[in-house]
């Protein structure tokens, strides 16, 4: 249902405005709007940028960066991290906290910083001389060569002719160039030279400006192989001194973090009153603050204020215009059983304040359809144990997958009923077993199946336009309220005279069958004035057409039921029994999944479809209540 | 021969309906493929739109559970 919402006007003294914020935004339960779009023109004006800002936000502002940055120099961050209570009286001590902290996590950063830098670049280093290695004779692991790694992209590889030239130039034939590609994209190339020559090669390449891939200097003479070994033994001691660095790193802000998170609670909370104070309207000596809260919450935030913030600030209830109501913020609030089903309503938008909230009807209907869709024990037993298991693997991590898995879970449920009305385990393998239905045999009795979808269709839509009067009547939609009055006449008056061609109604209704249908195409053809005669007669023929639509839950059912049929007579036709066990589950698992996803997807068209386009408006403003999460750190001023 | 004809007929009732069907989902599901990756929040009302056209199918299937149930044992 839609919790029922009041508009509350808060007034007070201009200096009570700071602890009034504080106190809404601990309460959590009223969503504050601009007050420009509530009141006349110049009743109040909005409090300039330069007016918002207050002693404590002064303090507190500078916190924010300082925080916010100690926080985030964190290498391991807990998932779920817990803040102290923090108040304005806590400030020395944390300053002084930070004061003793902060140069130390610095320190620390940046000797991480260094370290992963360092370990960044080796691997350079190493790709090259890994791919060239195989290339290089033994000759340059005498003391007389030296070695200078070029790396270059593939369609710049022409270059290394050009700087083998410039190099002869330089210093005649006395070196050698080996080139390699070193990934898709880069080619490695090796000079090799005496060490006599180093310091001209060296210079030439700077003047020419060609980039080597400096080795280390730890490195620089040392025979390639032996110096791929030190490279690796380096990365290796630069890991553990890494993890070192982190893990000391992270306990010295794990020390110290739940009372920063604290702290930057309160900051934020100062920040969203300081933004909040941009809402409220300023008469010179008082200040005015609209906004809305749920009507059940109204006493407990007249009793908050009053107590925390002064008796002397007024909060007056404002009545809801008619035109308003389209525009109040809407909370919904279901039983526990109901409440996965929002996320379904949800899904296609909230509903407006000034109609009405199907959650509840949807929580009864679509499990009912899925099940009646399913129908089989088998296979609703193991898609309850499925939905079981996920709900308890998955709800804590992600509420809607719980949502999703207690919807499937009454759908199955009511799988299992349905199951035991046709009588069928494993498609027809009950049957098989003896197993006798309840009800009627859904293979057998495919006019009775038909005619239950459609009775089914029949029920929903009528309790769809019943709905459709009522919302209709409390916006005072007189031109709705009579389509929708007509259309369920036009039904029920249909319903009359289809039983009495089938001979199931006493002759007697003919008449009263024929006045209620023709009272009620008069009415759907005048609701809409002229243009009524157009659009009344397609209204009319969608309206059939959406309860035969409910024959869905026959087909998909028979669907269901056939393939179990055909699992299970393959089963028996393949051989050897380890092979149709084999095969009857292999279509039988096929058949589940198909029975979970397509009953799914049907329910929730013919209530979205169907059953919601009689009176469902969607256009809803979520109700955003100003303050702190109530899971989160309660800061206190 | 006669229960051949019925069958073949409830099979084409069903399965040209079928083929509009999926057409017409194609369609409206490539467009609102596209548009929920612009804009997720449209998801339910593009179920919505998806779903529509399979009123064509459940059409068709009355109609060949009709012939079946009024032809097949004639």
């Amino acid at each position: 249902m839609l919790t029922p919402m009041a508009k509350l006007e808060i007034v007070g003294h201009r200096a009570r405005l700071e602890s009034l914020l504080d106190c809404l935004h601990r309460l959590h339960v009223v969503q504050i709007v601009d007050v420009r779009e509530e009141l006349e023109q110049g009743a109040s004006e909005p409090i300039p940028a330069a007016g918002r800002t207050s002693e404590r936000w002064e303090t507190l502002r500078p916190l924010r960066t300082r925080l916010e940055a100690l926080l985030d120099a964190d290498p391991r961050p807990e998932p779920a991290a817990t803040a102290t209570s923090f108040d304005l009286s806590m400030l020395p001590t944390l300053l002084a906290d930070l004061d003793s902290v902060e140069p130390e996590v610095r320190r620390r950063v940046r000797a991480l910083d260094d370290l992963r830098a360092r370990r960044a670049t080796l691997p350079r280093h190493t790709r090259a001389l890994r791919r060239l290695l195989p290339l290089v004779p033994a000759m340059v692991e005498l003391d007389r060569y030296d070695t200078a790694i070029l790396m270059l992209e593939h369609r710049h590889a022409g270059l290394l002719d050009l700087i083998e030239e410039e190099l002869t130039n330089e210093v005649g034939p006395r070196f050698a160039v080996i080139a390699r590609p070193v990934d898709a994209h880069v080619t490695g190339a090796l000079l090799i030279f005496p060490r006599s020559e180093s310091e001209r090669v060296d210079a030439w390449l700077g003047r020419a400006q060609v980039g080597q891939v400096r080795v280390p200097a730890e490195f620089v003479g040392m025979p390639i192989p032996q110096a791929l070994e030190r490279i690796d033994e380096l990365e290796a001691r630069l890991d553990d001194e890494i993890a070192k660095a982190e893990a000391e790193l992270h306990d010295v802000i794990a020390a110290h973090a739940p009372l920063w998170r604290g702290a930057l609670a309160l900051v934020a909370s100062v920040a969203d009153q300081v933004d909040a104070m941009g809402l409220a309207g300023d008469t010179g000596h008082a200040f005015v603050v609209v906004g809305w809260a749920p009507q059940s919450e109204v006493a407990r935030v007249r009793d908050a204020i009053a107590e925390s913030v002064g008796r002397d600030v007024v909060v007056a209830e404002l009545p809801i215009s008619p035109e308003e109501r389209e525009s109040v913020p809407v909370l919904l609030s279901n039983p526990a059983p109901a409440r996965p089903f929002e996320f379904l309503v949800k899904l296609l938008g909230l509903p407006r304040y000034d109609t009405t909230d199907p959650t509840l009807l949807m929580a009864i209907f679509l499990p009912i359809f899925f099940g009646a869709m399913l129908g089989d024990m088998g296979y609703a037993v193991i898609v309850a144990g499925i939905a079981l298991l996920l709900h308890r693997r998955l709800a804590a991590r992600s509420p809607v997958m719980g949502d999703l898995a207690r919807i499937v879970l009454l759908g199955a449920a009511w799988g299992f009923v349905f199951g035991a009305l046709f009588g069928e385990v494993f498609g027809d393998l009950g049957t098989r077993l003896g197993l006798q239905p309840i009800w009627m045999d859904r293979q057998k009795a495919i006019t009775g199946l038909l005619l239950f979808a459609v009775g089914i269709g029949f029920a929903h839509v009528l309790l769809g336009l019943g709905t459709g009067v009522w919302v209709s009547w409390r916006q005072r939609n007189r031109h709705r309220l009579l389509d929708r009055a007509g259309m369920i006449l036009i039904l029920v008056g249909a319903f009359m005279l289809v039983g009495l061609m089938a001979g199931r109604l006493p002759n007697a209704l003919l008449t009263p069958g024929i006045v209620v249908l023709v009272v009620g195409v008069a009415a759907v053809l005048g609701s809409a004035g002229w243009m009524g005669a157009i659009t009344g007669p397609l209204e009319i023929v969608g309206t059939f057409g959406n309860v035969l639509s409910y024959l869905r839950i026959a087909a998909i059912g028979l669907a269901s039921v056939y393939l179990g049929r055909m699992a299970n007579e393959l089963a028996g036709v393949a051989g050897p029994l380890w092979l149709g066990v084999m095969v009857a589950i292999l279509f039988h698992a096929l058949n589940m999944t198909l029975g979970v996803f397509s009953p799914t997807i049907q329910a929730l068209r013919l209530h979205y479809v169907e059953f919601f386009g009689k009176f469902h408006e969607v256009g809803g403003r979520e109700f955003t209540p100003f303050g702190a999460s109530p899971s989160g750190a309660a800061p206190t001023t | 021969m006669t229960i051949g004809l019925v069958a073949l007929a409830a099979g084409l009732a069903v399965g040209l309906c079928a083929i509009a069907t999926g057409y017409a989902q194609g369609r409206i599901g490539a467009a609102g493929a596209g548009a929920i990756a612009e804009k997720p929040e449209l998801s339910g009302r593009i179920i919505l739109l998806i779903a529509i056209p399979e009123t064509l199918v459940i059409l068709g299937f009355a109609v060949a559970a009709m012939i079946i149930v009024l032809l097949g044992n004639g």
